[in-house]
């Protein structure tokens, strides 16, 4: 290798992407999380198509987005907000009051002694659920493929059907 | 016995001297009268004489025939009333005396016409004139001159008035005896049968008598009779109000026993049942300590796990994108430009991981030592403002999702050596309350403000928020044990309670509430302080 650095030519500036980015939710009180998670997913692709980001930082500001907003794949929500079971709450608003069944909705949550996985993922009709120390950026990634993944099959699933 | 010598003895002197006095009367009576009679009788008698010789003494004087006075004057003085005769004439050649005619009685032989009847010492002398009718003229002749001793009668009398007295005598000796065992008999005998019934009867106390009957009292229906009977009914209800009242305290004694035991017994069971609650207290409390600890560790970790959460997802970025850049360049496919963007994109990547770290950390430090504290009792010299700011953070997940602003207005150069696990409690508890109850609706801005003041010798530390408030009963009851509002919703009413203990015990403080009823809450704790010029600051950071 010489001593020099050299660098490959530019490429292209790759051909403007655009296609519909899928519309990812994050609910969550914490500035850094909103951060960081654009940051992890900042070149994440699937189907050619990137990602968006919605920001809310508490429940009450995430139920106006989605209701906004029904068309988002996939929702990132923290679960201790304003209260210590705010993003449970707004789970379930999503799927009852809302009635949308589409979005996938993803647990973030820092204290699983406050919300522990088994019985929220048994009581809510939610998709994931992740404890905010295990989600490094792979596991970040590997988790939206799966959820982009089915939220793809439900939309082609739900047009082929009449209603 | 003294009763019957005095009774017996003024009863028999009375008798005597009653009985006594009426003889006496009577006799002086029988005396005067039986002497009138004994004289008339000797009236009678001399009268009589008198005039059966009166005729004779006359015609034989008148006759002058002495013989015949003489034999009718010794007639005369056969009369047994009679004891001298003396017969003259006027002449005085008759001149007769015959019988006892001693004393003075030749010179009282009086010449009169009439009949005259003379006392003379214990005699009585009579002079009857002897008259001679001649030729219808009466003429005194001569005199009788008669001479009668009362000795006569007064032998009889003594003879008649000595039956009497003796007779009387006898009566009252006979009387006094019969009256004596009559007495004996009806009244000392059974005064002293009474008497002794009644000595052996009462002997001892009261309670020891029983229901006794005298042989010899019981048969009797007069006064003594009538007297014993009342006294034994007095005694018999003596007797049985005695029982009765014995029976009565035996019941009061048993009753007093019994309640006693009762007592004790309760006494007994209530010291149990406040040893155990006080037992109980002291678990409620350290489970209440360890469950405000609970909701600290729980509260803690989600508050670090956010950063840390945040820090590997950067780390893990941190190096995917490395690896990228690395195999772009081993590959010589690395554009400048992309360079330039792994550095931007590697600058702020570690900018969120140094600066989550660091909030990690400071979270960790912080609820170590308030931690720590909370479960020691250790004194040590603190800055108040520095402790309390620790404090508040390590409680700040619990209000920063509110619209609640918490102040630390504390004077920044107070350091006093206290107990810091209390004053966590303490600040932790107040703003706990705070929160559940000030500020039940989160969703209104409120202030919770703890500020300072301090003097020569106290420090008083005010804690104060804007909220709700009390009604009048929570502000007398806020400091009571078990005192809560929100029982349903799972409150255990001792939070304000352990403040007071700690404040007053560990803290060696005072609290007072200064807040009217429903407008916020104004608590200001006191505690001893001197101000310290040499300040050994070991503070937790």
């Amino acid at each position: 290798m010489s001593e020099k650095l050299t660098f490959a030519s530019e490429r292209d500036s790759p051909e403007p992407v655009n296609l519909r980015p899928w519309k990812v939710l994050i609910v969550d009180d914490d500035e850094e999380v909103h951060a960081i998670t654009m940051l992890a997913l900042r070149n994440f692709r699937f189907d050619g198509r990137p990602l968006s980001f919605l920001n809310s930082y508490s429940a009450t500001e995430g139920e106006i987005v989605i209701r906004e907003n029904p068309d988002t794949a996939i929702c990132l929500l923290d679960v201790v907000m304003e209260t210590d079971r705010a993003g449970l709450d707004l789970a379930d608003i999503i799927l009852t009051r809302l009635g949308n069944t589409l979005t996938r909705i993803v647990l973030r949550t820092g204290e699983p002694g406050q919300a522990p996985e088994e019985t929220i993922i048994a009581d809510y009709d939610i998709n994931d659920y992740k404890e905010k120390t295990e989600l490094t950026r792979s596991k970040l990634h590997t988790l939206m493929y799966s959820c982009l993944r089915s939220y793809r099959g439900i939309i082609a699933i739900k047009k082929q059907l009449p209603d | 016995m003294t009763l019957k010598d005095s009774l017996v003895r003024r009863l028999f002197i009375f008798i005597t001297l009653g009985v006594a006095i009426a003889i006496l009367v009577t006799i002086l009576m029988q005396y005067s009268s039986l002497n009138r009679t004994m004289q008339g009788i000797r009236d009678q008698n001399v009268d009589a004489s008198l005039s059966n010789m009166l005729p004779i003494i006359e015609e034989s004087m008148w006759a002058f025939d002495t013989s015949s006075v003489s034999r009718a004057a010794g007639a005369l003085l056969r009369d047994p009333y009679i004891s001298g005769v003396a017969v003259r004439s006027v002449e005085g050649e008759l001149n007769l005396y015959l019988g006892d005619l001693t004393g003075s009685f030749t010179r009282r032989l009086i010449k009169t016409s009439l009949r005259t009847e003379i006392e003379d010492g214990g005699a009585l002398l009579i002079t009857t004139p002897v008259m001679h009718t001649f030729n219808g003229e009466n003429t005194v002749i001569g005199w009788i001159h008669l001479r009668s001793d009362n000795e006569l009668i007064t032998s009889q009398v003594n003879l008649v008035l000595g039956g009497v007295i003796i007779s009387a005598v006898l009566t009252i000796i006979l009387l006094l005896m019969g009256l004596y065992a009559l007495v004996n008999r009806n009244v000392a005998v059974p005064i002293k049968a009474f008497t002794d019934f009644v000595e052996r009867s009462s002997e001892g106390n009261v309670s020891t008598w029983v229901v006794q009957r005298e042989t010899s009292l019981e048969e009797r229906s007069d006064e003594i009779g009538q007297l014993y009977q009342s006294f034994n009914d007095q005694r018999d209800r003596l007797i049985k109000h005695e029982q009765e009242l014995l029976d009565y305290r035996h019941e009061l004694e048993a009753t007093v026993s019994e309640r006693t035991q009762a007592l004790r017994k309760s006494n007994t069971e209530l010291s149990d049942s406040l040893e155990k609650l006080k037992i109980a207290q002291d678990e409620l409390l350290q489970s209440e300590k360890l469950a405000s600890l609970g909701n600290l560790v729980s509260g803690v970790a989600h508050e670090v796990n956010t950063p840390l959460g945040i820090s590997i997802t950067a780390a893990s970025h941190l190096s995917s994108e490395a690896r990228q850049v690395q195999q772009q360049l081993e590959q010589e496919t690395l554009t400048k430009s992309e360079l330039v963007r792994f550095f931007d994109e590697c600058l702020e990547t570690c900018d969120l991981l140094s600066g989550n770290l660091a909030r990690a950390a400071q979270l960790i430090r912080s609820f170590k030592q308030v931690a720590v504290d909370q479960t020691s009792d250790e004194q040590r010299n603190i800055n108040l403002h520095t402790y309390v700011e620790e404090i508040l953070t390590s409680l700040k997940p619990q209000y920063k999702h509110t619209p609640i602003d918490v102040i630390n207005d504390i004077d920044q150069d107070i350091v006093l050596q206290v107990t810091p696990g209390a004053l966590a409690q303490i600040i932790t508890n107040l703003v706990i309350n705070s929160l559940l109850h000030g500020f039940d609706d989160s969703t209104k801005p409120g202030q919770i403000k703890v500020s300072s003041r301090s003097d020569r010798n106290t420090l008083s530390l005010n804690y104060e928020d804007n909220g709700d408030g009390m009604s009048a009963d929570a502000q007398k009851r806020m400091f009571d044990p078990f005192f809560t509002t929100r029982r349903s919703s799972g409150g255990s009413g001792l939070g304000m309670n352990i403040v007071f203990n700690l404040v007053t015990g560990k803290l060696n403080g005072k609290i007072r509430l200064d807040s009217p009823v429903h407008q916020g809450c104004r608590l200001i704790i006191t505690i001893p302080y001197t101000v310290t010029n040499d300040v050994i600051q070991d503070t937790a950071l």
